[in-house]
Formats: structure tokens, sequence, C-alpha cells
């Protein structure tokens, strides 16, 4: 799961409802460090409704200011890779817990210049799209 | 018409929304000293000459604050856009400004990020002109500070980038027609970084391109 900022989501431009993601939410900042966090759902060890909505609190408590506006993406993992082999990435998936976020995960190799691949993870990939409250968007 | 060269600047509708989401008196319209603000960590002061073609406003302040970056980056946005108000619909500036206001919300801000910058700016105004889009685009921002624009329907969409210097990145996505008869489906994808005036050439093979207008070169 990725926490997806108000200003990465396409909405529409005269209701504001959210349409989708831009491919730039899964481009990297100076202060992400060649990996892209994401929260790992199963570490939580429950069904899928309550996996989500576990990731949703601990990334709202590990986060700095408010999830006002925040969506949050759930992509799979093997579909993630699948996609940067196909685009000839050897795509990283580690466990790398924080001390807030126990199920914190990172994503390297990623390719972050490849519009192309940030497009397809943010519209083919990342599919399932969470509101704070953990309803399906 | 090239963007900028109007000397005719709607001040008002800008300023007044923004400076009343900061504490501090009142602004006088018509006059050099608009506000005097006064906002952690000190006091800062906003001036500008209204009514003159003096197209910045600087925070006379030591240190950096995200709420000030953030209000210089949405007064930089407002000030361009209204360089070309007598060519834009009012109701689409409205919109925008609204927008811009909602993209650089504090509560919602990640000190992480990069505010607006105002040669992204005007690099959409320029391509917003010159593309002349049929549908207004859903916005956003990059992480390096930069507008994003996107237009999409059921099958395809395209995704902008605005650089500095006229310059943009783009990724579309379309479906090919050429296979459809056969009952298969296939995505075209293209992706680059382009000048403005480029644009049109590379839409022009994509259904897609009939979302624009485009005006005469």
């Amino acid at each position: 799961m990725r926490r997806v900022a108000y200003n990465r989501q396409e909405r529409d431009p005269d209701t504001d409802a959210f349409v989708g993601i831009f491919p730039d939410a899964f481009a990297l900042r100076s202060v992400d460090k060649g990996s892209l966090s994401v929260t790992w759902l199963e570490y939580f060890g429950g069904n899928y409704s309550s996996n989500v909505s576990a990731s949703i609190a601990v990334i709202g408590r590990c986060m700095k200011g408010s999830q006002k506006n925040a969506v949050f993406a759930i992509g799979n993992i093997g579909e993630i890779r699948k996609a940067g082999r196909a685009r000839g990435y050897s795509v990283r998936v580690i466990y790398d817990p924080s001390a807030c976020n126990f199920a914190h995960s990172a994503i390297r190799q990623i390719a972050p210049e490849d519009l192309e691949m940030l497009d397809e993870l943010a519209s083919d990939i990342f599919r399932d799209i969470r509101s704070v409250a953990g309803k399906k968007l | 018409m090239p963007v900028g060269n109007s000397p005719v600047i709607d001040f008002q509708t800008p300023f007044l929304s923004d400076l009343s989401r900061l504490r501090g008196p009142s602004p006088a319209v018509g006059t050099t000293h608009l506000a005097e603000v006064s906002t952690r960590p000190g006091t800062h002061k906003i001036t500008t000459q209204v009514g003159q073609p003096v197209y910045s406003v600087t925070f006379a302040s030591e240190g950096n604050n995200t709420e000030l970056s953030l209000f210089q980056a949405l007064v930089d946005a407002k000030i361009l856009t209204s360089k070309v108000a007598m060519v834009i619909d009012n109701g689409w500036r409205n919109s925008f400004f609204v927008k811009l206001d909602k993209m650089h919300d504090l509560e919602s801000w990640d000190v992480d990020d990069k505010p607006l910058a105002k040669d992204s700016v005007y690099t959409f105004l320029r391509a917003y002109l010159t593309w002349k889009p049929r549908r207004n685009p859903a916005l956003g921002l990059s992480v390096r500070g930069n507008l994003l624009a996107a237009w999409r329907d059921e099958r395809a969409r395209f995704t902008v980038e605005m650089l500095p210097a006229d310059k943009v990145s783009y990724v579309l996505v379309a479906p090919n027609s050429d296979l459809e008869g056969n009952g298969e489906s296939f995505d075209d994808k293209s992706s680059g970084t382009t000048k403005i005036s480029s644009m049109q050439r590379i839409l022009n093979p994509y259904p897609l391109a009939s979302w624009f207008e485009f005006s005469e070169k």
C-alpha cells in the first residue's frame, strides 16, 4: 500500500471527485533515497479488509501532517516485478521496518525516470484505491 | 498571443483571497503596503504596488517557513495567471485559483514536497493557450514542484508535466485501432520530453488529438 497525497491524485476539474492517480505518485524525491516507501499489508496477518485498515492506521500514525484528502493505493508485488522485468528492470521489494511502521517495505530499482513504467504503476497495478476511512474508491 | 505581454493585471482577486488566509490587518487595496502579517516565527511584510505593472511580491523576512513559501508560490502563480486575464475565461481562472489553493493547503501539505514553481505555471499557461484543450485537465503537483495536467477518457489518457522553459514531459496511452477488428486489444504507449509547440505533431496520429483544438502557429 502506498499513500498518495492530494497533489498526486487526478481529480475531476469540475467536481474535484477522485478520478485516478498521477504517475508522479511513484516518482522518487531526494528524501526517498532511491526507494519507494510502501506498507506490506500481509504483515498484519488478518483478512484483506482488516489488513487495509491496519495499514492505513499505521501510515496515518507515522506520517507528518494530516491525512486529509490522501488516498491509499494497493498493488501486487508480483505484478510490480513482472512490469519491471518486461521493461528490463530488476525491481526489488524489501521488507524494511521502521521504528514507527513495522510493516514498512521499500521498492527499489523502479526506474523513476521511466514515465511509462510510472504510468503503468499508477493506472494498471495500484488499482485498488482506498479512502482514509478504508472505503474503496 | 504570447503569454506575459500584457500590462493589465487584476491583482484584487488573488491578493484578497490569499491575504484573508493570513492573520493581520485587512489590506488597503490601492496602497503600496498591503499587509503586515504576524506569523511564525516573526513578522513579515508583504508589499506591492497595486495597479502598477510590478509582478512580484516579496516577504521581507528571514528564515524558511512552510506557510510563507506556500503563500509565495500561490501569489506568484496567481499574479502570473492574472497577466493573461484578458485571454482566459474568468470562470476557468477562478477554478484554477481554487485548485491552486487546495494544492497548497497547509493542513495536508507534505513538508518534503516542493511548492509550485513559477516557471512551470508559465509553461502551463503557454501550453493551455497553444493547445486549446476542449475540456479542462485534472491538475496536480509533481515531486519537482511542477504542475501536472491530465486528460483521460475510458480508454485513453494523456499526462503532462509542465517543465520550465516551454518544455513538457508527457506520457500517453491510447488504444491501437488497427487491431480492433481482430478482437485483440493493444494499447499504444508513448512518452518523452518535448517543446509545447511540438506536442500537436506528436499527438496527431492518436484519436486523443481531438481533445485539443490547437491554435494556429
